[in-house]
C-alpha cells in the first residue's frame, strides 16, 4: 500500500495521468497548457463529461386516475 | 473574459524583449529553480557554514560586517539571481546583465512584465489553497 506521502511527491505524475484520460498528452500538458488555465479545463470536462441529471416530477395519486 | 484571458497566449515587449506567458512545463522548471535558489544564495555569502552558523552571524552584525554582506551578496548572488530572471523571463543571462538597454531599471521593469504576463498573484494563490488543502490535518488527543 502506498503511502499518501509518496502519494504526494508523485502529484505531477498524477496530473499527467488524468490529462492522458482526457485526451491531453504529455507534450500537449507541458508544452500547451498554461497553470492558471488547467483546473478549468479538468472542471469544464468533467463537467461535460456528467451524466444527465434524472428528471424528478412530483405527482400525487389522484392525478394519475 | 477573464476566463478567456486565461488560455490564450500573451506576450509583452519590455526593454525590446518579448516576455511570453509560461505553459505548464516553463513555469513548473522556474518554480524549481526559485525553491532551490535560497539555498544556493545562502551559500554564496557564506561559504562553508551551516544555517545557525549564519544566524549567529546575522546576531552579531555590526557596521563593518553589513559592508561585507552587501558587497558579498552582490557579487555573489546577483549571477544567481539574473539566472533566475533569465529562466522566468526567456532573456538569455548575458543580455540581461551586459544589454545597456536593460540596465537595473530595466530588470526590475521585467521582473514586473513576468509577473502580470503570467498573473503569477493568482496561480501562487491557487497553490496555496491546493497545498493548503493537501496539507495533513492534525489532530488532538490520544488513540488510547
Amino acid at each position: 500500500m502506498e503511502s499518501q506521502g509518496a502519494a504526494d511527491e508523485k502529484w505531477l505524475q498524477g496530473l499527467i495521468a488524468a490529462g492522458l484520460k482526457i485526451g491531453i498528452s504529455k507534450r500537449e500538458l507541458l508544452e500547451d497548457y498554461y497553470p492558471d488555465e488547467l483546473a478549468l479545463v479538468f472542471s469544464e470536462y468533467a463537467r461535460l463529461s456528467a451524466p444527465p441529471e434524472e428528471r424528478v416530477e412530483e405527482a400525487y395519486g389522484d392525478d394519475l386516475w | 473574459m477573464d476566463f478567456m484571458r486565461k488560455s490564450l497566449p500573451k506576450t509583452v515587449k519590455v526593454c525590446g524583449y518579448e516576455i511570453k506567458k509560461m505553459p505548464m512545463g516553463a513555469f513548473l522548471n522556474a518554480l524549481e529553480t526559485i525553491q532551490t535558489a535560497p539555498t544556493k544564495i545562502l551559500n554564496a555569502i557564506w561559504p562553508g557554514k551551516t544555517l545557525d552558523e549564519v544566524l549567529f552571524d546575522l546576531k552579531h552584525l555590526d557596521e563593518q560586517m553589513l559592508v561585507q554582506l552587501i558587497t558579498g551578496a552582490l557579487s555573489t548572488a546577483a549571477p544567481m539571481l539574473l539566472s533566475m530572471l533569465s529562466e522566468l523571463s526567456g532573456i538569455p543571462e548575458e543580455k540581461l546583465r551586459e544589454d545597456p538597454n536593460i540596465g537595473p531599471a530595466g530588470i526590475v521593469e521585467i521582473i514586473k512584465t513576468v509577473w502580470e504576463v503570467n498573473d503569477l498573484k493568482n496561480v501562487v494563490a491557487a497553490l496555496g489553497d491546493l497545498w493548503s488543502r493537501k496539507a495533513p490535518q492534525m489532530k488532538s488527543g490520544s488513540r488510547a
